[in-house]
């Protein structure tokens, strides 16, 4: 009896999970110069700017990262007059916060923390004017890969807002795969700075990565005199506080894309598969229901009963019991399958 | 659809076909994968040169292209890689519609080796009253409810279709094992269930499909087992209980086949099975003018001699050998006669 199909049974079904990770580069000349800022969307109520990786009106630009500052009601800022988009600037804040650092025993919605420990109540470790880069799925996908030094953004320190990169700082992922988990968000690590006319020795603690979430936050402190210089934030040379208390959260993004010169990290896509080796047997699939395969009922690669039947496989097909074809995998070239050869097909279908 | 690189290694670019994913959605257990099957439609083995150095036999067949994989679940896998126990067969059966007991359109606005297909009983008049040989002689099947059974139906013919071999059953009393091991006993027919039912040769019971897929295309799994009144009478040899029987007679012009497409001549090849089913048009075809008006158009045709304005849809029946894979596609064109 002929047969055209061959049962699966359960020493052919595998399983297995895959991480795969693309190595992402952000160069900062997209986020200010190259497009002319024609790749910067801001939006009429004002909470955030989308950076996209061409001019966003092109159907080819993709959105990669959204900007957005903001500080806590207990930031000094909030004594300063004249606060512009103060309710946007708070309530930002306590966005990302109530999601990133969550709430406390009352409900209270915690404040972002350098050391990573968000029910702590040591004030110099709060970051109170946060700096927030909300990257697309697109570029983290499952989630930015745990890696010692994966996530690094250099960024310009100089004070000079003409010559941002004569002075640089390096913000980076330390700890890598060893995450904290006290975040609702996820896992996270807390992001070290070090850089020129800033000794590697006096690394310090300058923000949070969350690696599912895609966010890393900054404080604003790394444009301070505290770390390196206090920088120009715009060509009227103003400070980063004041940008935060006078400019709106899109002008504050403006001034942060300004300073960035290149931001790189690799992603991780989690791949679970199922993989069905397909055995084709010496004694098997050795002839074709292929229309050219006949001549007159004869078999055209045999010219006598003793040759050896021939067929060239392209494609295997997985089906139900029903013969529902479920799954299409295709070889990329034909394969000759003779009585003389056996081949076990490996076919992995990713979900 | 672009070609797959060949200038590196073997690679598998495996995909969910569009059903595949579909019962994925479903989440009730339909997306189980139980067997898989080796396709080559890509090859053509007339391009396999016996007669030559070994080694170059098949050089141009190893040159060919591969397309990637296509995700319409009816689209991929057309022609199956086979396996017989036997390494020494030098003849495969194949499938073939019958036009001796329904004779195909053969006009040249009609379905070239298919049918005109008329869907409802004022249709069927009509045509009725203008040719009278319309079913007979002249391409036409009728599928309205209550069809005589011998104008609705479909006959398909397996076997050897050589002159090399004298005339035989693949499945009778003198057969060698290698002959009955050729002889195809279970057949999948598919078509747009949108369109058209399938019934029984005789009683024209409407059949049920194994499954619809998502692009409406019902699959009918028919099994000398289970089936047997699809499967056409055959004295002498292994068959069902439909008519036409598919057999040897002997008689006063000798031993011959009757109406048999197996063969070139009447006394030669091997006949297998024989599939025979009744051909159902929709409530929607019936009734409606829709899809004919989305799927179709309208234009004339002359039934007999006389141009007639009708509207229509083209689809296709596939036919396919469960075990030898052999696949037939018939054509039909659809009418509804409107005013």
């Amino acid at each position: 009896m002929a047969t055209s199909f061959k049962a699966l049974n359960s020493n052919d079904v595998s399983r297995a999970q895959t991480k795969l990770h693309e190595a992402i580069p952000v160069t900062g000349t997209i986020l200010s110069g190259t497009y002319s800022d024609n790749n910067i969307k801001n939006y009429s109520h004002g909470m955030f700017q989308s950076v996209y990786d061409y001019p966003y009106l092109s159907s080819s630009a993709n959105h990669i990262i959204d900007l957005t500052a903001g500080w806590t009601p207990d930031s000094v800022l909030s004594s300063s007059a004249n606060v512009v988009e103060r309710n946007q600037k708070n309530d930002i804040y306590n966005e990302m916060s109530q999601v990133l650092a969550g709430y406390d025993s009352t409900g209270s919605i915690l404040q972002l923390d350098v050391s990573g420990n968000f029910a702590s109540a040591v004030a110099a470790d709060k970051i109170d004017e946060a700096l927030v880069f909300n990257f697309a799925r697109l570029l983290t996908k499952d989630e930015i890969q745990k890696q010692a030094n994966g996530f690094t953004m250099t960024l310009g320190v100089n004070s000079t807002y003409a010559t941002p990169f004569s002075k640089t700082l390096t913000v980076y992922d330390k700890d890598g795969i060893n995450a904290k988990t006290n975040s609702p968000a996820g896992e996270f690590n807390v992001l070290y700075a070090t850089g020129s006319g800033f000794a590697a020795s006096s690394e310090r603690p300058c923000g949070l990565l969350f690696y599912q979430a895609g966010v890393a936050v900054l404080t604003s402190s790394v444009f301070k005199s505290d770390f390196v210089d206090a920088c120009e934030m715009d060509a009227a040379a103003e400070p980063i506080d004041d940008i935060l208390v006078s400019g709106s959260i899109s002008s504050s993004c403006d001034a942060i894309r300004h300073r960035v010169s290149n931001i790189s990290f690799n992603n991780t896509t989690e791949l679970n598969s199922t993989i069905y080796f397909c055995r084709a047997n010496n004694s098997e699939f050795n002839y074709s229901s292929n229309p050219t395969y006949l001549s007159s009922s004869q078999i055209r690669v045999k010219e006598i009963s003793t040759d050896n039947p021939v067929s060239y496989v392209t494609t295997v097909g997985l089906y139900s019991e029903d013969n529902a074809l479920l799954a299409v995998a295709k070889l990329s070239e034909p394969i000759k399958k003779t009585p003389a050869e056996e081949y076990t097909l490996r076919v992995r279908l990713d979900y | 659809m672009a070609f797959l690189d060949n200038s590196g290694d073997i690679l598998l670019d495996a995909v969910l076909t569009d059903e595949g994913r579909r019962r994925l959605a479903m989440g009730d257990g339909s997306f189980r994968i139980t067997k898989f099957a080796l396709g080559d439609d890509e090859i053509d083995y007339s391009l396999y040169v016996p007669a030559t150095a070994s080694g170059y036999e098949d050089t141009r067949i190893l040159q060919l292209p591969v397309f990637e994989a296509f995700t319409n679940n009816t689209t991929s896998l057309k022609s199956r890689v086979l396996s017989y126990a036997d390494n020494s067969l030098l003849y495969l059966p194949v499938s073939k519609l019958n036009s001796k007991i329904g004779p195909t359109a053969t006009d040249s606005t009609g379905p070239i080796g298919g049918y005109y297909v008329s869907v409802d009983s004022t249709t069927t008049t009509l045509i009725g009253n203008l040719d009278k040989s319309a079913a007979s002689s002249n391409g036409y099947r009728f599928a309205q409810a209550g069809a005589f059974s011998d104008q609705s139906r479909l006959v398909i013919d397996q076997g050897l279709d050589t002159a090399n071999l004298a005339l035989g059953y693949l499945a009778g009393a003198s057969s060698n094992q290698q002959e009955q091991s050729l002889y195809e006993s279970a057949f999948l027919v598919e078509v747009d269930s949108r369109l058209l039912g399938l019934t029984t040769p005789s009683d024209l019971t409407v059949a049920q499909p194994s499954f619809i897929d998502d692009d409406n295309i019902a699959t009918y799994y028919f099994a000398l087992g289970t089936d047997s009144s699809y499967f056409a009478r055959q004295k002498d040899g292994k068959g069902g209980s439909a008519e036409p029987a598919f057999e040897i007679v002997t008689d006063s012009e000798g031993t011959r086949s009757q109406n048999s497409m197996i063969g070139p001549t009447n006394i030669t090849g091997r006949l297998g099975s024989r599939l025979v089913f009744g051909l159902r048009s929709s409530l929607n075809l019936q009734n409606s003018q829709d899809l004919f008006n989305r799927l179709g158009g309208t234009a004339s045709i002359t039934v007999g001699s006389t141009p007639t304005s009708f509207s229509f849809i083209n689809t296709v029946v596939r036919i396919t050998g469960f075990n030898t894979g052999y696949r037939v596609e018939v054509p039909l064109k659809l009418l509804k006669y409107t005013s």
